[in-house]
């Protein structure tokens, strides 16, 4: 009886003890904690202005591309409902299939994704999948990992130069790319726009690696694009939803950005 | 527990010879090398506490009594160990993710590692002093095992011839 009562006392101390560790936070909880939106957004801001002057990064001001875009994102926050982060999408004249969020709700799109999408649904795809990584924190994480809180918050412009390179160049693990393609698929949900284009956007990137190859970039490098395509095939949409097209004129807008390649 | 079970009467520190509490104080520290070196594998270590059970088995009550505890001591140590090694293999191939799960399963393991080499520690020290030390469960377990008179204990042993 003892015996049994001794394994008892064993095992519940050991539980209490597996109890009272998954209570303390990770250290990555820590720093975000810390980190404010707001603070996010401040370095977000310099961080824009430090892409610019890259070539590779030039933005495109164009009032057709600008409107389209922000009818695409409108329909998506009206979808997310409430969210800390000003949200901006930035379009960027390179031929590169590429998209990728920056700290604070900056979202830069490459011209050649633009070009590459049949639909605006299919650019909204995308963006709802950048809007995840931001609404994730995923963005602001990869920089604490790879640089550091505090070397991030100096503001040195040398530190900025690399902070958007590392921003724009390395690729989240599979845990955070699978978090935001679902993000994303609920979103599209909400926002009356049919997640199955997620799946053809994807399956389109696939097929042209071949031809494209070197000009994808972030947006495809991660692997597993198969099992991310089949999640995207196989998410069950609620009965009650019906799909409402975005009403833009894509062709346009996809002439004026062909023009600026020009 | 039953009163019809009888124990061997436990030796008194000054009956234990010299070369016995050696050899029930090596039960511990041996363990420890054993699991430094089963530390990629942790079941390495519990080979090797069996194999310096049985080599001592014979030797006497007090040296097997210490040599059971310290392995029966080893068991859930090492459960536990390789239970992270696997976990964390799993963890490295499938994604990277370190759920609060894991965490306190961390916890547990760097605790139950912690309690284990210090206790055994102190076994060890008791050991060599010729005394006996009871840890929590094993040490009833490990007494009950090694000083439980049982029968054949009590009967001489009678050679009989073949039956025809």
């Amino acid at each position: 009886m003892r015996i049994l009562r001794d394994f008892l006392i064993l095992i519940a101390s050991a539980a209490l003890i597996w109890y009272l560790f998954t209570l303390i936070p990770s250290s990555k909880e820590n720093t975000l904690s810390k980190l404010k939106i707001a603070q996010e957004e401040q370095l977000g801001d310099k961080l824009m202005k430090e892409i610019q002057k890259d070539p590779d990064f030039k933005l495109i001001e164009n009032a057709t591309l600008d409107s389209a875009l922000y009818t695409i994102q409108q329909r998506l926050l009206h979808a997310m409902g409430t969210t800390e982060y000003e949200y901006r999408i930035y379009p960027f004249d390179n031929e590169m299939v590429n998209a990728f969020a920056m700290p604070g709700g900056n979202i830069l799109v490459s011209s050649g994704l633009i070009q590459l999408a049949e639909k605006p649904e299919e650019l909204a795809a995308v963006i709802a999948h950048e809007m995840g990584h931001v609404e994730n924190r995923h963005v602001i994480y990869k920089l604490i990992k790879e640089i550091g809180l505090s070397i991030l918050l100096t503001g040195d412009q040398m530190v900025l130069g690399e902070v958007s390179r590392v921003a724009g160049s390395s690729a989240f693990d599979r845990r955070q790319e699978a978090k935001a393609d679902e993000f994303a698929l609920a979103l599209l949900e909400d926002a009356h726009i049919h997640p199955i284009v997620m799946a053809s956007f994807f399956r389109r990137l696939s097929d042209e690696v071949g031809s494209y190859n070197e000009k994808m970039q972030v947006f495809m490098t991660h692997p597993h694009n198969n099992a991310r395509i089949k999640a995207a095939l196989e998410y069950k949409t609620d009965s009650s939803f019906s799909a409402e097209p975005i009403e833009l004129d894509w062709t346009q807008i996809k002439m004026a950005v062909s023009h600026l390649a020009e | 527990m039953n009163n019809d079970v009888s124990y061997h009467s436990l030796p008194q520190p000054n009956e234990v010879s010299l070369r016995e509490r050696e050899d029930a104080m090596g039960a511990y520290l041996m363990m420890f090398a054993a699991l430094a070196a089963g530390l990629p594998l942790p079941i390495i270590n519990l080979i090797a506490a069996i194999v310096y059970l049985y080599v001592n088995k014979s030797k006497s009550r007090f040296v097997y009594y210490h040599s059971l505890h310290s392995l029966y001591a080893q068991i859930p140590v090492t459960l536990f160990n390789a239970g992270l090694v696997i976990w964390g293999i799993r963890l490295f191939f499938t994604d990277l993710a370190i759920t609060d799960n894991f965490k306190g399963y961390v916890g547990v393991v760097i605790v139950a590692n912690l309690v284990y080499f210090i206790f055994s520690i102190i076994a060890a020290v008791k050991a060599r002093k010729g005394l006996m030390y009871y840890f929590v469960l094993f040490g009833k377990i490990a007494y009950q095992q090694a000083y439980m008179v049982k029968n054949e204990d009590t009967q001489a042993p009678v050679n009989r011839p073949p039956k025809m």
